[in-house]
C-alpha cells in the first residue's frame, strides 16, 4: 500500500500538466512496444541465420558422405577390375578415379575451415589414387598376383585411413549441427524470455501507468468533492490538501481559496441572521406587551367591566379578540424561533412522565376536536419509568403536531402514540387528513413554509409550527419525520432521548 | 577390418623392433624424469576380458616407478563409470558409450586414450538380420543405461529407431542376458569377450553386427582409457606413465598373445585361456595408433544425442572429458 501510495503521490507530484503525463505514460508504453517488437525482429534474424548455418552443414555432410561412397566405390572398382581383367571394367575403374578430383574440389569448397583435415585428405587421395591407378595398370600388364598384393598392402588399409578422415569430417559437421541446433534452441529459448519479459514488463507498466495517473487524478477529484460536500453541509473550517503540482492542485487551491471565502460571507449572514433574531424577539417581546393590553381591555370590556356592552358592538368586539388571539399566537411563534435561532432558548431538564405529558396535550386539544367532530385517541405503554428532559417544549412541539392535525383533517381520527425504543421515544401523531405529496414532506418542517400558501390564510396558521417542533427536537437531540401520501392521511413522528444529561 | 595373422605377425615385429630400440633410450630418458607423484594405483576389475591390457600392466608399471597395483571389482557398466567419477578406482579400461553417459549426467572423468577397437558383438535369434530387425523385439542387458544398453541404443539410433519405444528391454544382471539368450527368453543381447568366444564355441546364436568388422563401429574404439579427473590434476606424471603403460600393455597383447593369455589366466581373471587367446585374435588391439579417440567420442555422443539419451553437445563433452596430452605424447614417444 505504501509503494501504491509513494507511487500515486510521485506521480501527482511531477511538475507537469494532466495531459503531459498521460502522453509520457502513452510514450513509454510505445517505446516498450517498439522494443518488443526488435527484440521479435533479431531473434527472427538469428533464427534465420542458424537455418543458414545448419543448410550449410548439411550440405557439408552430403560433400563428406559422397566422398566416403566414393571410395568405397572406387575400392569395389579396383577389386571388380582384378577379379575381371577386361578392358571395359578397367576402363570403368580408371573413370571411377577420375570423379576424386571433382570430389575433393566439392569438399573443399564446403569445408574451408577444416584445412588441416583436408590438406591430410587430399594428400592421402593422391596416395589413393596414385595406388589404385598402379594396381589397374599392373593388372592391365597381366601382373594380377602383384595388383593383388598391393591392393591388400596398401590400397585397402588407405582407403580405411581415407574412410576415417572423412568420418571424421562427417562427425565435426555433425557435431556442429548438434550445436547449431542447440544454438538455435537456445536462441530461441532467449528470445522467448526476452520477449515475454518485454510483453509482462509492458503490462506491468501499462497497469502501474494507468494505475497511477488515474489514482493521481482521481484521488484529488474525490478530496476535492468531499471538500464541496463539507462546504455545503456548511463547514468550513479544513483545507482540501493535494499534492499534486498540476491543474488539480490548482483547482485545489482555488477550491480553499473560495472556501476561505464562503466562510467569511456565512459568518456575516450568521452575524447577520443572529442580529435579525435578536431583533424580532426584542420586537415580539415589545409587540405583546400592549397587545395584551388590548386583550386584557377587550376582555374587561366583554365582561362588563366598564358597563353593559350593547348588541351591535359585542361581535366586533368579540372578532377582536379573536384577531388578537391569533396574533398573539403569531407573535409568540415568531418570538420562540427568533429565540432559538438567536440561540436565546434553553432548555429546561427535569424528570418527567411521557404519560402526563400526552394526557396534558390530549386535554389542550380534546375540545377543539370535538367542536370538529374529529375522533381523538391516546396510546401509551403503561408503567413507562419516568424520562428527563423539557417537558414544557417537547409538549409544545408534540401539541404542534397535534393542532395541525385537527386543523388539516376534515373528519376522520386523530391519534397520539408513544412508542419505547432501546434509549429513547417515539411520538406519533396520525391522521386522516388530506395527506402531503412526497415532494412537500421536506418543505414543511422549513419556517414559513406550508404545502399551499393558501392554507395559511384559510386555516390561519403561521407556519411556524412545524419549524419550532423541529428546533426543539433537534435540541433534544431527536428527530423529527413524517410519513404520508395524498389521500391517505399522514403520520408525524419525532423521537426524543429517554433520559437527557 | 578383422585382424589376420599377418597383421599380428607385422605388429609384434614392429613392436620388438620398436622395443628395442626404444628400451635403451627410454631408459636413459626416464632417469631424468621427474617420479610419479604416487607408486600406487587403483585398476578396474571387470567381467569384460577385453581389457586384458590393465590384467598385464603391472610390470610395465612397475618400469614407470609404480609398484603398486591394485584391482578393485567393479561391473563393466554404470558401477564402474561412478567409480571412476568417485575416485574408488584411479584408472579403468572402460567403454566409450557409458563414458559419455556419465558425462552427460555432470559427473567427472577423464578420457584419455582411446586403447582397442571392437569388442562387442551383437547375437540375434535366426531371423533377425539387421539392428533394424530388432524393432518390436525383446533384447537383454544387465540393466539400463550399463554398456550394452548405451552400444546398442547407438545402433538403434543410427539405423533410424528409438531405442527407447522401439525397443523391448528385458534387464537382468542375474541371470545374464548371455543365459536369457540361451534359454530362448530374449531375441537378442550384446556379448562382450569371453561371451562371444563361447557362443562361437557352442555354435550358437547369430551375429549380426561385430564391431571389430562392421561399419561404422570397426571405425571407432571401443575401449577407452579413464581416469578420475583430480588423479590427472594432481599427479600429472603418474598419470602419464600410466597411459604409457596400459598402451604398451596393448602392444603386448599384439606382440605376445599366449604371454598375455597365460598371466591372465595364470592371475585368475578368467579361468579359460582358449577364450582369453580368442578374444586377444578376435579383438584388434594394434589399431591405437592410428584411430582418433576424439572422433570415437564424437561419433558416440551424436549417436547417444540423437536415441536422446544425452542432452550435452560432443563438443561439450569433450571439452568437459577429454585430455589427450598424454596420448598425443606417448604416441611420439612410440612411434
Amino acid at each position: 500500500m505504501g509503494g501504491r501510495d509513494a507511487l500515486v503521490e510521485y506521480v501527482g507530484r511531477i511538475p507537469a500538466p494532466v495531459r503531459t503525463k498521460l502522453l509520457a505514460a502513452f510514450l513509454l508504453i510505445e517505446l516498450l512496444l517498439v522494443a518488443l517488437g526488435a527484440t521479435g525482429l533479431l531473434a527472427l534474424r538469428e533464427v534465420e541465420q542458424r537455418g543458414g548455418d545448419l543448410a550449410g552443414l548439411q550440405h557439408k555432410i552430403d560433400a563428406y558422405r559422397q566422398m566416403q561412397h566414393d571410395t568405397l566405390r572406387q575400392l569395389y572398382s579396383v577389386s571388380a577390375a582384378l577379379a575381371a581383367p577386361d578392358n571395359a571394367t578397367l576402363s570403368g575403374a580408371l573413370r571411377q578415379i577420375n570423379q576424386f578430383g571433382y570430389d575433393l574440389d566439392r569438399v573443399a569448397f564446403v569445408a574451408k575451415d577444416e584445412i588441416a583435415l583436408l590438406g591430410r585428405l587430399r594428400e592421402e587421395y593422391s596416395r589413393f589414387i596414385a595406388i589404385a591407378t598402379r594396381v589397374l595398370e599392373l593388372n592391365r600388364a597381366g601382373q594380377t598376383s602383384e595388383a593383388r598384393q598391393v591392393q591388400t598392402a596398401e590400397l585397402a588399409p588407405l582407403a580405411d585411413r581415407l574412410e576415417r578422415l572423412t568420418n571424421q569430417l562427417v562427425n565435426r559437421a555433425e557435431a556442429d549441427m548438434v550445436n547449431g541446433v542447440d544454438a538455435s534452441r537456445a536462441t530461441y529459448e532467449t528470445s522467448r524470455i526476452y520477449v515475454v519479459a518485454f510483453a509482462l514488463g509492458g503490462f506491468l507498466l501499462t497497469l502501474a501507468l494507468g494505475y497511477a495517473i488515474s489514482w493521481s487524478i482521481v484521488t484529488p477529484v474525490q478530496e476535492i468533492d468531499e471538500r464541496l460536500n463539507r462546504i455545503a453541509a456548511g463547514d468550513f473550517s479544513q483545507n482540501v490538501v493535494v499534492a499534486n503540482r498540476d491543474e488539480l492542485g490548482a483547482l485545489a487551491e482555488h477550491v480553499n481559496s473560495t472556501c476561505e471565502r464562503l466562510q467569511e460571507l456565512y459568518q456575516s449572514l450568521q452575524d447577520a441572521s443572529r442580529h435579525k433574531s435578536q431583533f424580532l424577539a426584542n420586537m415580539s417581546h415589545e409587540l405583546r406587551t400592549p397587545l395584551n393590553a388590548i386583550l386584557g381591555f377587550g376582555e374587561l370590556m366583554l365582561d362588563g367591566v366598564y358597563g353593559p356592552v350593547p348588541e351591535r358592538m359585542r361581535a366586533p368586539l368579540e372578532r377582536m379578540q379573536s384577531n388578537g388571539k391569533h396574533l398573539l399566537g403569531l407573535i409568540n411563534d415568531i418570538l420562540d424561533l427568533s429565540k432559538i435561532e438567536a440561540g436565546q432558548l434553553s432548555l429546561s431538564l427535569g424528570e418527567y412522565s411521557v404519560d402526563e405529558l400526552v394526557r396534558g396535550v390530549y386535554g389542550a386539544v380534546e375540545s377543539l376536536a370535538a367542536e370538529k367532530k374529529l375522533a381523538i385517541s391516546t396510546r401509551v405503554p403503561p408503567g413507562l419509568p419516568p424520562a428527563r428532559g423539557d417537558e414544557r417544549r417537547l409538549a409544545q412541539a408534540l401539541l404542534n403536531l397535534v393542532g395541525n392535525a385537527i386543523k388539516f383533517t376534515d373528519r376522520g381520527e386523530i391519534a397520539i402514540e408513544v412508542e419505547t425504543n432501546e434509549d429513547s421515544y417515539t411520538f406519533s401523531v396520525r391522521d386522516t387528513g388530506p395527506g402531503i405529496a412526497e415532494a412537500d414532506q421536506a418543505k414543511i418542517f422549513e419556517e414559513f413554509r406550508q404545502v399551499d400558501g393558501s392554507i395559511t390564510k384559510t386555516k390561519m396558521g403561521s407556519g411556524l409550527g412545524l419549524a419550532i417542533a423541529k428546533r426543539i427536537v433537534e435540541m433534544h437531540g431527536g428527530r423529527i419525520w413524517v410519513d404520508s401520501s395524498p389521500g391517505a392521511g399522514a403520520t408525524f413522528s419525532f423521537t426524543a432521548p429517554a433520559r437527557i444529561n | 577390418m578383422f585382424p589376420t595373422r599377418r597383421d599380428f605377425l607385422f605388429a609384434g615385429g614392429a613392436a620388438a623392433t620398436a622395443g628395442l630400440i626404444w628400451g635403451d633410450a627410454r631408459r636413459r630418458a626416464r632417469a631424468q624424469e621427474a617420479p610419479p607423484e604416487t607408486t600406487r594405483i587403483r585398476l578396474a576389475r571387470g567381467p569384460s576380458l577385453c581389457v586384458m591390457p590393465q590384467y598385464v600392466v603391472d610390470e610395465l608399471l612397475a618400469a614407470e616407478g609404480i609398484t603398486r597395483v591394485d584391482y578393485i571389482v567393479s561391473d563393466s557398466g554404470p558401477l564402474l563409470s561412478e567409480a571412476i567419477a568417485s575416485g574408488q578406482i584411479d584408472f579403468a579400461m572402460h567403454f566409450s558409450g557409458p563414458l559419455v553417459l556419465l558425462l552427460d549426467r555432470g559427473r567427472k572423468v577423464t578420457m584419455l586414450a582411446g586403447v582397442h577397437v571392437g569388442c562387442f558383438e551383437l547375437f540375434a535369434k535366426d531371423g533377425i538380420r539387421s539392428v533394424a530387425d530388432l524393432k518390436g523385439r525383446s533384447v537383454g542387458a544387465p540393466a539400463l543405461e550399463s554398456s550394452a544398453h548405451v552400444f546398442i541404443s547407438a545402433m538403434a539410433a543410427l539405423v533410424g529407431l528409438d531405442p527407447a519405444k522401439d525397443i523391448n528391454w528385458v534387464t537382468s544382471a542375474e541371470p545374464k542376458p548371455i543365459e536369457l539368450f540361451l534359454d530362448g527368453k530374449v531375441d537378442a543381447f550384446l556379448g562382450f569377450p569371453p561371451e562371444p568366444q563361447r557362443l562361437r564355441a557352442q555354435g550358437v546364436g547369430n551375429v549380426i553386427v561385430n564391431s571389430a568388422q562392421d561399419r561404422p563401429w570397426s571405425q571407432y574404439f571401443c575401449c577407452m582409457l579413464a581416469s578420475n579427473p583430480e588423479f590427472v590434476r594432481t599427479k600429472p606424471v603418474a598419470a602419464q606413465r600410466v597411459v604409457r603403460a596400459i598402451l604398451r600393455a596393448t602392444d603386448l597383447c599384439v606382440s605376445a598373445p599366449t604371454k598375455v593369455a597365460r598371466q591372465v589366466v595364470d592371475r585368475g581373471f578368467t579361468p579359460n585361456y582358449d577364450y582369453a587367446v580368442q578374444t586377444l585374435s578376435d579383438v584388434p588391439y594394434g589399431r591405437w595408433r592410428d584411430y582418433d579417440p576424439e572422433d570415437t567420442i564424437r561419433f558416440y555422443a551424436l549417436r547417444l544425442h540423437e536415441a536422446g539419451m544425452i542432452k550435452s553437445t560432443p563438443d561439450r563433452i569433450l571439452d568437459e572429458g577429454a585430455d589427450w596430452r598424454f596420448l598425443r605424447e606417448v604416441r611420439r614417444e612410440l612411434g
